[in-house]
């Protein structure tokens, strides 16, 4: 075995690049999978960074259902004999700048001592001494561009609240992105004297808290608030899963491309090890043992280089994470080891399974030298390929148009990327030779001619490269085709000419009345939202007919649809509400409202991508009835013809200085901003695929290049020049390239329509139309055959600085 | 081209030496050679006695430390390289020993490879009687990698001659061939050399292979011997 | 061959522990009060003590929120039916802070609030010790004549003493005291004179003796306890002048019936200053008062902690108008306060100094051993 090991390292280090290569593969398919999954956890844990900061990592937090929390019962819990450490905490959103942060209140002085956060003297003098006096991490101090001292202007609460940044926390990563404030002057500055969110609890005080809670209080534990993260970000989890699989999965073709490649050179040596009897097993052993050790190092590299990744990806998701899902997400992964060895043993055994063919393929080499045909080469014959090829296929389809469940689309989608790249391969070699068709007999007719018949070396490699560069333009042709759908939507729903906030928050009926009166304004429409709880959203609309023409129905909708809606007497939902609990038009949905529920038929569901958990709407005079709430988010004017707007908008502001106007546009870019800032991530994966198939690109175009030099010598011997020879290898590099560049059209297409119809309606809800955003191809082409060409230069360069006679020594 | 007294190949003190490591080393000293048209000449020499580097240079693959080739006339250097790789293209036919056939190509490609580089037509009479000769006809559309060591030296010769060369190289043309299949090659050999009146430079230590040639020179630390 | 096994195994050590550095959560930041200075110079708003005034009870027993800091101090040797020893101590601070903009909120205080609660477990030889804190709001913490609690740590009046009712999770209170003897005011009618300027000085009043009866939770198993106990109260503005850099505290309780109590103010280079002072008590109940001149403390041995400081534990103490020659001895050396205010607060034996006869019990106290460096 010993004897058998050192053949196998010989072997890797005169192929250095190969290594690298295949290093290199598994490194980045297990970073972008380890970046995900742990930018996963910050998103799973944001409900509960903070809990974890103040009371540990399994606190209870006691909860008024649907309202704040009576500070009183605070105290009276408190001074109970027997009474666990109670943390009483408010929290809110507030957003500095296109920030958002979580504002969480407490009473520094309930810290426990054994608890995990503990305030310095100092810090809570401060804290409670001063009424203008916030706390935060040291690093989102750092991330905001801010120092100890400073003064911010914060929203929160509709208000802009002055605050004072006096310290910062070292090291407590589950407290960036917070503000943390003595709960005195939050209450003070927040208008909310007497309210509380809820109380943290150590878990072990459950009994005493069972024994002790008075009716209607609910405690939720922190495996609770972890699963209603889940829930509330289950679309984007899911989503952002499968695409880091994918990711993964490019890699493992890389890594597939690349032993076998190997093994195809290694054929001989093989061969002649099994003559001079090597067994089988020992053979095997020695390939599964390379594989391991070279899975197992890259594995490490890419958990190393995965959590560098997390970091910046976190950057990515904590906007939408906030505009959302009212997520605030910590700055900083908090990697675990359960995590690292789940993605470590992953990638091992993926790796393996990946190597299997090959492993096989050298298995049949049977001893002795030999060089005749596909000797030991197991390849598929025609009908066979052709069968497999189009089972998996249809496999794949039966599994995405089947299924409901996200995961059987994704394992369809899966197949279906297996049968590409079974197929690649003979594609890619059918398109070089059409190519070469054109002028056989030029140079670049015969280089082409050359790299076409060589199907075998540069199968594998032509497969993953197509699939990355497929995979990642696919990607961003959902994103795109997604963005144009957004945007449709915006346009249809944004009907009123300008749209009216106040800088203080709600707008009271006063405004609302007063507004209704003005001649110059036509009709109003309004919404109101509020939290149903769990993402789910109620939003009371205003609805005059140009406003309620804004609705595109899925179903059911019209002009009975609006009766009952105006009457109470039906509610319209939003489609990614309707899809989660597979409402169907006429069916009872339940409201909470306080001290009962509203239920009553849907009558529409309508199109929106405002919200994938979901939207319940209802007219604006029911929820006032129901909710005793006078109030109003927003109000949308719709202007009589040739208005002044400039004058109406002095009217408005003579009327308050706190009224914000914004007109349509500005709203729709607003919008859109949202959504760009969403799809932030989705990029980063796509690009990060796109770097995946660029090393593959680059790494499989310089082997072939470097690997063929005694071809190369015997041309440049027969008389071909050295020009003639640059320009041959660069003839194929960029034909291998181009080809898999053409082959990534149609691989992209399919992943595009498998994102968008297949895997958006699953994870999200919402369904997309299918538009044909080309862009990606006219970067991703171009972007291939430049590569292609740079990378030719390389060997064509070293090559043509060679005289043929060291060439031909040097590689016999 | 000229007559047949024409010189078409020439080495006039030609010396080439190799760095290993530190070391210098002379493989050829001061080497003089001529070869007139229709000649043939073997060079024999041990392993490591300078016989393949002494076929490089004759075929500008490589170049003299010192010392002047003249091939086709041309004083090879006072050329820029492209030039030399036309002449040797145009000129030269090579065999080598271990036939360097390209695996990609078919048989008929391989053989084709030395017209297409020359820009010259497919004079398929000339092609069919030289695959006739060599009795390659059934294995045209094959790849190499599916012939026998015999058949692929075969289709080297062939190559070597498809463009009727003045000057056809040889090095060690049945060193990678067993007994039976070297014989056999190397009475085709001679047969197609002859028919072709193909000048001749062969570098072997196999004397059976000599014995194809005219004149045998030895090659002995880098230095011709007549014996 | 070994060689590349060596650098992969080095590289593959590398990969893993930078990757077991991100695993690592932070330690929990605290840092450490000084009591020296909060009772340092006080804000202008606080009324100073600077003349004797009768004190009047029950409402005296109450806090006084005109003046910057206060507490109620108690601590208590036990002794269990099988014949262990516990010693106890909790005290509740009231800290005044700075005035401050009204805001509408309950919990806007003027008042920081502190508990210690510590039992010392002299079988064990364990030092338990808990720390809580709330602001004067909401009821959460307070002090009226009849009751001094913080959240659910609870001392309440009862005829002839006060009740303590506290629970720290690792162990418990529940001990009715009983004075059995007349409070006694210390300095000039309760005016305790702690340094030259006006200020420096504070109401101080205490119960030496108390008949401390009930029980103690630990181990979570409840234990019968008997014992005696001594409460101090004091509070003040500005009683410690910047000079002193801390106090040796002792309450003594002899089996002959008397109590001393004598504290011994320290200057930043360790010598005791003029302002130090203390009491006698008879086992009558009648009492003089201890001047600087009437008694004398020497250090005889130090220990140090597991954290470097040294804190002097044995002390020989003379006290002249006594005729007491006496060594006080920790019951055991570890009843360090590790939490916001490090001192040393623990159980002593007094023996004979000549003939190392026991003579009774009490309470250390060392202040000012460990300040923090910032």
């Amino acid at each position: 075995m010993r004897l058998l090991i050192q053949f196998s390292r010989r072997f890797l280090y005169r192929h250095p690049g190969q290594l690298l290569l295949a290093l290199t593969g598994i490194a980045a398919g297990v970073a972008v999978v380890t970046g995900v999954a742990l930018m996963r956890d910050v998103l799973m844990q944001s409900l509960d960074a903070a809990a974890e900061a103040l009371s540990g990592t399994d606190s209870v937090r006691i909860e008024q259902p649907g309202g704040p929390l009576d500070e009183r019962l605070f105290a009276e819990l408190a001074t109970t004999s027997g009474a666990p450490d109670l943390i009483p905490v408010l929290r809110t959103r507030a957003r500095y700048g296109d920030q958002i942060l979580e504002w969480l209140a407490i009473d520094p002085l309930s810290l426990s001592e054994g608890g995990p956060m503990r305030l310095s003297g100092p810090a809570t003098g401060a804290l409670v001494g001063s009424e203008r006096t916030a706390m935060t991490s040291q690093r989102t101090l750092e991330r905001l561009g801010l120092e100890v001292g400073d003064r911010i202007s914060v929203r929160a609460g509709g208000a802009d609240i002055e605050l004072e940044l006096t310290a910062a926390f070292e090291q407590r990563r589950e407290l960036d992105n917070r503000l943390i404030m003595d709960l005195a002057n939050a209450q003070h500055l927040l208008g909310r004297q007497g309210e509380l969110s809820w109380i943290e609890a150590p878990a072990d005080s459950r009994d005493w808290l069972e024994a002790h809670l008075p009716e209607g209080l609910v405690m939720v534990d922190s495996q609770q608030r972890r699963d209603s993260a889940a829930r509330l970000t289950q679309g984007m989890r899911t989503n952002l899963t499968a695409l880091s699989l994918l990711g993964l999965a490019v890699g493992l073709f890389v890594v597939h491309a690349v032993l076998s490649f190997l093994l195809v050179q290694r054929r001989r040596q093989i061969g002649m090890a099994r003559a001079i009897g090597v067994t089988r097993g020992q053979l095997g052993r020695l390939m599964i043992g390379e594989t391991l050790v070279l899975a197992g190092l890259g594995a490490l590299l890419g958990l190393v280089l995965g959590t560098w990744l997390a970091d910046q990806l976190v950057g990515l998701v904590r906007a939408p994470a906030a505009e959302l899902y009212g997520l605030v997400t910590t700055s900083h992964v908090m990697p675990t080891w359960p995590v690292y060895g789940l993605i470590f043993l992953l990638a091992l055994g993926a790796a393996t399974a990946s190597t299997a063919s090959v492993l096989r393929a050298a298995l049949h080499i049977p001893p002795g030298l030999l060089s005749r045909q596909s000797d030991g080469q197991v390849t598929l014959s025609r009908p066979v390929r052709v069968v497999l090829v189009s089972s998996l296929a249809v496999a794949g389809l039966v599994a995405i148009i089947f299924s409901a469940a996200l995961a059987w689309v994704l394992i369809g989608m899966f197949l279906l990327l297996c049968a590409c790249a079974l197929l690649a391969p003979t594609l890619g070699m059918m398109l070089i030779r059409a190519w070469q068709r054109f002028r056989p007999l030029s140079l670049s007719g015969r280089a082409l001619g050359m790299l076409g018949a060589a199907r075998q070396r540069l199968g594998p490699a032509l497969a993953a490269l197509s699939l990355a560069l497929g995979l990642s333009a696919g990607i961003a042709m959902m994103v795109l085709g997604f963005r144009v759908a957004v945007d449709d939507w915006v346009e249809r729903l944004l009907r009123a000419d300008t749209y009216v906030t106040l800088s203080q928050g709600r707008i009271g009926p006063e405004l609302f009345d007063e507004l209704a009166e003005w001649p110059e304004i036509e009709s109003l429409s309004s919404v109101r939202q509020r939290d149903l709880g769990e993402g789910v959203n109620l939003a009371a609309y205003d609805t005059p007919d140009p406003a309620w023409q804004g609705f595109e129905w899925m179903a059911g909708g019209g002009e009975s649809a609006r009766e009952a809606f105006l009457t109470g007497q039906g509610v319209v939902v939003s489609e990614p509400l309707a899809r989660h609990r597979n409402l169907q038009i006429g069916e009872n949905i339940d409201i909470p409202v306080p001290d009962q529920t509203f239920s009553a038929p849907v009558v529409g569901v309508y199109r929106d991508y405002a919200s994938d958990r979901g939207t319940i709407a209802i007219h604006n005079s029911i929820y006032r009835e129901l909710f005793d709430d006078p109030y109003r988010d927003s109000i949308g004017l719709y202007l009589a013809d040739d208005i002044d707007r400039d004058a109406l908008d002095a009217r408005l502001a003579e009327l308050s200085d706190a009224i914000v106007t914004t007109d349509r546009h500005e709203v729709r870019r607003q919008t859109l901003a949202v959504f760009d800032r969403t799809f932030r991530i989705t990029w980063a994966l796509a690009v990060l695929v796109g770097i995946i198939a660029a090393i593959a690109l680059i790494s499989a175009l310089l082997a072939l290049g470097l690997e063929r030099g005694r071809e190369y010598a015997t041309l440049r011997a027969l008389g071909l020049t050295r020009g003639g020879l640059a320009r041959w290898v660069m003839v194929q590099t960029t034909g291998l390239a181009a080809a898999a560049a053409v082959l990534a059209v149609p691989i992209s297409l399919m992943i595009h329509a498998v994102l968008s119809l297949a895997v958006q309606p699953r994870a999200f809800g919402w369904s997309v139309g299918f538009t044909l955003p080309i862009g990606p191809w006219l970067v991703l082409i171009p972007l291939a055959l430049l590569a292609g060409l740079l990378a030719g230069i390389y060997p064509a360069w070293k090559i043509a600085r060679r005289d043929p006679a060291g060439m031909l020594k040097g590689s016999s | 081209m000229g007559t047949s007294s024409e010189r078409v190949l020439a080495l006039d003190d030609v010396s080439r030496r190799f760095r290993t490591g530190s070391e210098t080393v002379g493989v050829l000293e001061g080497l003089t050679l001529s070869l007139e048209r229709g000649q043939r000449l073997a060079i024999m020499g041990a392993s490591g006695s300078g016989k393949t580097t002494l076929l490089h240079l004759a075929a500008g693959m490589d170049r003299p430390d010192s010392g002047r080739v003249e091939l086709a006339g041309q004083d090879l250097a006072s050329l820029p390289e492209p030039d030399i790789t036309h002449l040797r293209a145009r000129h030269v036919g090579l065999v080598f020993q271990d036939f360097n056939l390209i695996d990609s190509l078919s048989v008929r490609e391989n053989i084709e490879l030395p017209l297409w580089l020359n820009g010259l037509a497919i004079d398929r009479d000339r092609l069919d009687a030289l695959v006739g000769l060599l009795g390659i006809e059934r294995l045209m559309a094959r790849l190499p990698e599916s012939l026998s060591g015999g058949e692929k030296q075969r289709v080297a010769i062939a190559r070597a001659l498809i463009h009727q060369p003045d000057l056809l190289l040889a090095d060690e043309p049945t060193g990678s061939l067993d007994q039976s299949t070297a014989e056999t090659v190397l009475e085709l050999f001679d047969r197609v050399a002859r028919e072709t009146g193909a000048t001749l430079l062969m570098v072997t230590h196999n004397n059976e292979a000599a014995r194809l040639c005219e004149r045998t020179l030895h090659l002995r630390h880098g230095v011709l011997h007549a014996d | 061959m070994k060689k590349d096994a060596l650098i992969l195994l080095l590289i593959v050590a590398v990969l893993v522990g930078w990757l077991a550095r991100q695993t690592i959560s932070p330690e929990p930041e605290t840092s450490q009060i000084s009591l020296a200075d909060v009772l340092g110079e006080a804000p202008e708003h606080f009324r100073q003590v600077t003349e004797p005034v009768p004190l009047e009870f029950p409402a005296d027993h109450g806090s006084h929120p005109e003046y910057r800091s206060e507490w109620w101090y108690f601590v208590g040797n036990l002794d269990t039916a099988d014949g262990d020893r516990l010693g106890f101590q909790y005290t509740l601070f009231r800290f005044g802070l700075d005035e401050s903009a009204p805001r509408q909120s309950d919990w806007t205080t003027d008042e920081l609030w502190m508990a210690h609660l510590a039992l010392s477990d002299g079988r064990e030889q364990r030092f338990f010790q808990t720390e809580r804190f709330a602001r004067g709001a909401l009821g959460l913490a307070g002090a009226d004549p009849e009751r001094w609690w913080l959240r659910d740590w609870q001392v309440e009046a009862i005829p002839d003493g006060w009740a303590l009712d506290m629970d720290a999770g690792e162990f418990a209170l529940d001990l009715d005291l009983r004075k059995t003897r007349p409070i006694v005011f210390q300095g000039d009618q309760g005016y305790s004179r702690k340094g030259p300027e006006p200020g420096n000085a504070s109401r101080y009043y205490s119960a030496t003796r108390l008949a401390a009866e009930g029980r103690v939770r630990v181990d979570n198993e409840w234990r019968d306890v008997t014992g005696q106990a001594w409460l101090d109260r004091e509070w003040g503005s500005n009683q410690l002048s910047d000079t002193l850099a801390g106090w040796d505290w002792f309450a003594l309780q002899f089996d002959d019936g008397r109590d001393v109590m004598v504290y011994r103010l320290r200057d930043h280079d360790g010598e005791a200053s003029r302002w130090s002072a203390g009491v006698l008590v008879e086992s009558d109940g009648s009492h003089r008062i201890l001047d600087f001149d009437d008694f004398s403390a020497e250090i005889s041995r130090w220990w140090t902690d597991p954290k470097g400081v040294r804190w002097p534990l044995e002390w020989d103490l003379e006290i002249f108008p006594a005729e007491l020659s006496i060594r006080v001895k920790p019951a055991f050396d570890a009843q360090r306060w590790y939490q916001s205010v490090p001192y040393w607060e623990g159980m002593v034996d007094i023996t004979d100094r000549d003939s190392g006869q026991p003579l009774g019990r009490g309470y250390l106290e060392l202040s000012g051993y460990d300040e923090p460096t910032d």
